[in-house]
């Protein structure tokens, strides 16, 4: 049942929302969403931005503006596997986002799916379109309440990000142990405009494999991933982005921190294809590993089709530098404390611009990881 | 007891199985400060890293007594924290960890404390305050990184300062500020410091004792370090050769 103040969401909810960066106070957010298992239960822009976005269960924007159809299922082929197909036949909404056109949207947009149910699958489809000249930070965390059990999480999400516009999109994934997440996200970056996609995944889900593709369609677009992962007991984690440079002078960064430990796998993949005659990309990957029981494969790959592609990539996984360790100890420093200074500037994110509230809490959790090591 | 703050006696050091010192003796005494010359390759570097403890240089004989404790069996943290602290000739760059940081883990302080007025003072005289918010040493110049090398040595306060060519990459300027800045502190203080060098200009700011020559691993003549680097300036390190094979011959 929809609720019409934030205060009429369950406690509960909110905290388990709240650990993932989601700000519950209306005065420094242009709006809320919250989708929890099958339905939208609350949604509201605030006043002072009513001019600037819209936001609504897809479903109802579907019956307010007939011509969204035109964006639905246009990035993401419904065919594409077992995930889409599900949700292509049942789905219980998701979030629809418009930022108007030349909207500055000083204050984050956020968005917050949930699951509470045990054994429950949630099948969602977003679509956003920043319009042209607007410029708007998204915030969108999923997550799963501490007391379900073995849940799903398939979720198709298409961006458009028009002429001009920039569109920060900041993912943090807060699973339960044993949840098996299939987000399927691809983006259309027309002229002169920017995305930049953070995916933040520090808590333990079960099973994850996505791979979101950002087409970078027009002239002087540009695309940018920065995902940060930690990888921990029990966890399988493929986790990708993928950039296609078609748009002259177009570019693109992908960046990865991962750190893996105890008896789990990342698959970090990365591919940039520079399919235009002046258009650059780069590829960054860095992966630490803990202790010999985990499992680190780093997957870059360039595909060039014209000339004039500057592609370029890093990739290193590996244990902490013991040169850099010994430096650190010549400072008066045990051991210990080298080893957890390191891993902190490792998983250091301060570049990516996050909200103080989601930086403290990857702060948290690798205080955590440096202190256990 | 003596008054000497280092003793290296018949110090042989190996990296794996390959001897990189062997049989060198050196006695420090508390205040003095020597420098240490030598072609490259001669071992120069190595015996620095012995004295503080870096892996992969191994002490296989003989001893190193600082302030009368032997230190061979201790880590590199226990010697920094005895009071024995390296600055590297080339020291790495550390992603994620701001310059601020580095200069407060040099102080004892934590994190999120602030910098007195004489420390953010001290900060501007190394003319690095406009790097306090970048991570240490990535992409700084060679002289950047050489000042903030220096000056995180001041901030650990050691008594003995061990100095690996602190001279190489600086532009006269910087040169001039931090030899100047390692001579107050060692007069000030009275501590010591063993310095390798390659040049002759910082001879002019760091008033030394003695200097030795290490050549094929082993160590030579201590008398005035200005007389022996005109030597070497002039005629080169063949002659040191040729004056401790002849030495070597008068005490046969």
């Amino acid at each position: 049942m929809k609720k019409e103040s934030l205060m009429d969401i369950p406690h509960a909810i909110l905290e388990e929302a709240m650990k993932t960066g989601v700000n519950v106070s209306e005065d420094e957010t242009s709006g809320v969403f919250f989708h929890v298992d099958q339905s939208t239960i609350y949604s509201k822009v605030g006043t002072a931005f009513m001019d600037q976005v819209e936001m609504m269960d897809t479903k109802d924007a579907l019956k307010k503006y007939p011509w969204l159809e035109e964006y639905r299922w246009q990035l993401v082929d419904p065919e594409k596997d077992e995930y889409t197909k599900a949700v292509h036949e049942e789905w219980s909404g998701g979030y629809f986002m418009r930022i108007k056109k030349g909207a500055k949207v000083t204050f984050p947009l956020q968005s917050c799916l949930m699951i509470t149910g045990d054994k429950s699958e949630q099948k969602v489809h977003n679509i956003i379109i920043a319009e042209e000249g607007s410029d708007c930070n998204i915030l969108t965390t999923c997550a799963q309440h501490s007391g379900a059990q073995e849940a799903a999480h398939y979720g198709i999400s298409e961006i458009y990000v028009k002429k001009g516009a920039k569109l920060t999109f900041t993912m943090v994934h807060h699973w339960a142990e044993d949840t098996k997440v299939r987000p399927r996200t691809a983006i259309r970056i027309d002229d002169d405009a920017e995305f930049v996609s953070n995916y933040i995944c520090m808590s333990p889900a079960k099973d994850v494999q996505m791979f979101p593709k950002a087409v970078c369609s027009g002239e002087n677009s540009k695309a940018v991933f920065n995902s940060i992962l930690y990888v921990q007991e029990g966890n399988w984690m493929d986790i990708g982005s993928w950039a296609v440079l078609k748009g002259n002078n177009s570019n693109t960064e992908l960046n990865t921190r991962a750190i893996c430990r105890k008896n789990s796998t990342l698959i970090s993949r990365g591919t940039i294809e520079g399919n235009s005659d002046k258009c650059r990309g780069h590829l960054e990957c860095r992966g630490l590993l803990l202790d010999d029981e985990a499992v680190l494969e780093a997957i870059p790959i360039l595909r060039a089709t014209k000339m004039g592609a500057e592609l370029s990539h890093e990739a290193a996984v590996g244990k902490l530098n013991e040169g850099e360790i010994t430096y650190l100890m010549s400072r008066k420093l045990s051991e210990d404390q080298a080893i957890g200074i390191l891993i902190r500037g490792f998983m250091d994110v301060s570049i990516m611009g996050l909200s103080p509230a989601i930086k403290e809490e990857i702060d948290k959790i690798v205080d955590l990881v440096a202190d256990a090591s | 007891m003596n008054n000497n703050i280092l003793e290296i006696e018949g110090l042989q050091v190996k990296v794996f199985d390959k001897t990189i010192l062997d049989n060198i003796n050196l006695e420090l005494e508390s205040g003095q400060n020597w420098f240490i010359f030598g072609p490259n390759g001669s071992g120069k570097s190595s015996l620095l890293k012995a004295i503080m403890g870096i892996p992969p240089y191994r002490v296989t004989a003989g001893s190193i007594r600082f302030m009368g404790e032997e230190i061979t069996g201790m880590g590199v943290d226990e010697r920094s924290k005895q009071g024995i602290i390296l600055g590297y000739q080339h020291p790495p760059e550390l992603q994620g960890i701001k310059l601020s940081h580095m200069l407060k883990i040099c102080l004892g302080k934590g994190k999120d404390d602030d910098f007195s007025e004489d420390e953010l003072e001290m900060i501007d005289r190394f003319n690095l305050t406009q790097f306090l918010d970048r991570d240490a040493n990535v992409g700084f110049s060679g002289g950047e990184r050489k000042r903030a090398e220096m000056l995180q040595i001041m901030f650990l306060k050691p008594k003995l300062i061990l100095l690996d060519e602190p001279d190489s990459g600086v532009d006269v300027d910087s040169l001039r500020l931090l030899a100047r800045e390692i001579q107050r502190y060692l007069k000030t203080t009275g501590a010591s410091a063993l310095v390798i060098t390659h040049k002759g200009d910082i001879l002019d700011y760091i008033e030394a004792d003695h200097a030795c020559v290490i050549i094929d691993g082993m160590n030579h003549c201590y008398p005035d370090p200005k007389r022996i680097y005109e030597e070497i300036r002039v005629r080169g390190y063949d002659h040191c050769l040729d004056c401790a094979d002849r030495v070597k011959e008068v005490l046969s």
